[in-house]
């Protein structure tokens, strides 16, 4: 008999499979391991930003100008074309992010502020010169427990976009209060453009037209509704959001929409209103050059969705848009501080501005705002603006239900009061 | 003395043929442990990147872990409880075995047809067969997006029918709950369907063609001959199809995820989205792991009685 064979046997080897995976198993029990993949420690000539594909622009532009200005850096732009929130969070939990990444403001997002700094991945920025000089109003989003953690890069808003073109032909103005905005539809049907183009196939449509209805009807009543909210002291149900979802239900009653919203691709949405075939859209400020793009140059303009009787009393949707911050746990911290110091830079900023399609923060930066955005970006600095509601939202699922329900109502299912309901139970939980 | 020496020549007898065999024995045994002694590093490199990673994830379903913190703490059967009085989740159940069922049979239907069709002696069956599987090299969440355009409401399917005459049948595919599931299943089985003809036209071209002359002898016609000789003979590749297809439309997530993301509403949820929305996008990653191994569950559930049952046919025939 050969000495191999005494020596093993298919017991022996199974048994030996078994302990060494056991142990290597239990080892790992209860306790998410992190393995840092970096192998260089300190090295300040290499620093890596890791970004999504719509900023990437944005990015590349200014790490152009932070290598022309900074000889013997290298900055490496990672751009996460699809699933970036999924991707961040898996490279932070195993330890290999990157120095520099993208961060959502508040919370209410997978990679909001409030998610991360819960794990200590985000480092506090707040001895940055440029954290001292964040516009009050947005302050909030950018900190948690008085830490800052995000540099915000830019602004952005959603209002309802109009074709002058449509407006025109109809022989219609932008209407100021609500019943004008359903005599406008009536006239628009007539004259066979249809009123408003919206998709609610993906997640995008039902966030514009709830956000765009809820700035005028539900936070331009009560500014303080998050607070009050937060605090217990008020309820989805029982504000102004029930009145902005009506609304939205009575104009798919009206059919003051294009045909089929639930099978309407986002894309088609934005080429209806570029072509003249629908008059208005609820629009995110930063898709407003896909528009131009599809139709014609300073062919469109902005308005504040009127849900309100009282022109004065009707808001749009603002907020900041994706940040940076910096990994915690990064091996170059102080050289991710000093490239997010050098983006703060107004002229820099601006720079980005301009790359990534995005409005600047404050009117410090010199970035070239296109004409028909201008108007919402004084509705801004008026103070006629509610924050991104999901950005002060305790988690992610209020969003979700949000989403889902409206979906549900544009396919004649759910009924508003399940809606509130549902983003209600999920704001509890 | 003649039985010592019987007994010592069939003891010597014994002893030889023992040797014999156990020469022959021992071979086979050498030759086992060669065997094992091969299949221990595929089988290290599978425990390390399949098991372990699934036996340490599935840990996660006992502890309320958000996916990012450090700490998880245990608790118990707790996520699986709520799984089973999760409203979603058996919507989601429901909506994942209808999709199951419709894919597994509509496919392998057509899988079967098309075999018969590129298995005949036709001089374009080569590029036909390439023609037919070309689809299935596809990247999962690429055809969804394409469909996705498809689909929509003033898309090229639509518009087509509307070319056609046919605006009655126009619909919006995607954003009706009554059809967003089978337009969702549609999109597996086209994708798919050339894998299930390829392994029926294995299993065609190893059935006996006397067995097909000797049918028609006996006056059986072209059905019978199907029945009686075709359908007996691909029996293991019918398992093969059959158990493939199933596994995988148990799981499907891409074109769910590409195209609708479970809506409009839920309409079109999967047990597979859902796990990946509460870990994901929710931070729920205990209960989406807890949503995972019930999914594990149910596919085992369903799939090792249904190979089963097919193997006991296969033997049948």
């Amino acid at each position: 008999m050969s000495t191999l064979s005494s020596r093993i046997s298919r017991r022996r080897v199974i048994r030996s499979a078994g302990v060494g995976g056991t142990l290597a198993f239990t080892t790992n029990l209860f306790s998410p391991s992190r393995v840092r993949a970096r192998a260089v420690q300190g090295d300040s000539s290499r620093l890596a930003l890791a970004t999504t594909n719509t900023d990437a622009p944005g990015a590349n532009a200014i790490v152009d100008l932070y290598t022309a200005a900074n000889a013997g850096v290298e900055v490496s732009v990672d751009v996460i074309a699809q699933d970036y929130e999924t991707i961040l969070r898996t490279r932070l939990t195993s330890g290999t992010a990157r120095d520099v990444f993208q961060v959502a403001p508040g919370g209410g997002n997978p990679v909001a502020i409030v998610e991360l700094a819960q794990a200590g991945f985000l480092a506090d920025l707040s001895d940055q010169p440029w954290a001292a000089n964040i516009p009050e109003v947005f302050r909030p989003v950018t900190q948690v427990d008085d830490k800052t953690l995000l540099l915000p890069l830019g602004l952005g808003f959603m209002s309802m976009f109009y074709s002058k073109a449509a407006f025109d032909r109809a022989g219609v103005s932008v209407p100021t209060t609500f019943d004008e905005f359903l005599k406008v539809n009536d006239t628009l049907k007539q004259a066979g453009i249809v009123p408003i183009s919206l998709s609610t196939q993906g997640r995008l449509g039902p966030i514009l037209i709830a956000y765009v209805a809820a700035a005028s009807a539900a936070y331009s009543a009560a500014p303080d509704l998050p607070s009050e909210m937060a605090a217990g002291r008020a309820t989805f149900a029982d504000s102004g959001w029930r009145d902005a979802l009506e609304k939205i239900v009575q104009l798919l009653q009206r059919g003051d929409y294009n045909e089929s919203p639930a099978g309407t691709a986002d894309e088609e949405q934005i080429r209806l209103l570029a072509t003249g075939d629908a008059a208005m859209s609820p629009l995110l400020s930063n898709q407003y050059s896909q528009v131009e793009s599809y139709g014609e140059p300073g062919a469109y303009g902005t308005f504040p969705f009127p849900a309100n009787n009282d022109p004065a009393k009707n808001w749009i949707a603002a907020g900041l848009s994706y940040g940076y911050g910096a990994y915690a746990e990064s091996d170059n911290l102080d050289g991710a501080k000093q490239f997010l110091n050098f983006i703060s830079q107004p002229e820099n900023l601006a720079r980005y501005d301009e790359a990534a399609g995005v409005l600047p923060v404050n009117g410090d930066i010199p970035a070239e705002v296109p004409p028909a955005l201008a108007p919402m970006l004084d509705l801004v600095a008026t103070g006629r603006a509610a924050t991104y509601m999901d950005q002060l939202w305790p988690t992610a699922e209020v969003q979700a239900r949000m989403v889902q329900g409206i979906q549900e109502l544009f396919v004649g299912e759910g009924s508003v009061d399940a809606v509130l309901e549902s983003m209600d139970a999920a704001y509890r939980e | 003395m003649a039985v010592l020496k019987g007994g010592v020549a069939s003891g010597a007898f014994s002893s030889a043929m023992g040797a014999e065999s156990g020469g022959r024995g021992g071979r086979r045994y050498r030759s086992q442990q060669a065997s094992w002694l091969l299949l221990v590093p595929a089988l290290l490199l599978y425990g390390f990147i399949v098991l372990y990673p699934s036996a340490s994830g599935a840990v996660y379903a006992f502890t309320d872990w958000d996916g990012l913190t450090q700490n998880a703490s245990f608790v118990g059967l707790a996520n699986f409880r709520e799984l089973l009085a999760d409203p979603d989740a058996l919507h989601a159940l429901r909506n994942t075995l209808l999709l199951a069922i419709t894919i597994t049979l509509v496919q392998n239907s057509v899988g079967l047809l098309l075999a018969l069709a590129v298995n005949a002696p036709l001089k374009s069956r080569h590029p036909l067969r390439l023609i037919l599987f070309a689809p299935t090299v596809f990247v999962p969440i690429v055809v969804g997006y394409i469909w996705q355009y498809l689909y929509t409401a003033q898309g090229p399917i639509n518009r087509v029918l509307g070319g056609i005459g046919l605006e009655s049948w126009e619909q919006s595919w995607l954003g009706d709950p009554r059809l967003v599931l089978w337009s969702i299943a549609m999109i597996s089985i086209w994708q798919n369907v050339g894998y299930s003809m390829v392994i029926f036209v294995a299993g065609l071209q190893g059935v006996p063609a006397e067995l097909y002359e000797a049918a028609a002898l006996d006056g059986a016609g072209s059905w019978q001959r199907f029945w009686s000789v075709t359908a007996r003979m691909i029996a293991p590749a019918t398992t093969i199809n059959v158990m493939l297809t199933l596994v995988g439309s148990l799981k499907l997530f891409d074109q769910v995820f590409a195209t609708t993301n479970g809506g409009p509403g839920t309409a079109s949820e999967t047990l597979a989205t859902l796990v990946y929305k509460q870990a994901f996008a929710f931070g729920q990653f205990g209960y989406g792991t807890a949503i995972a191994l019930g999914l594990t569950v149910l596919v085992l559930g369903i799939a090792l009685p249904v190979l089963a049952g097919l193997r006991r046919l296969e033997q049948l025939a």
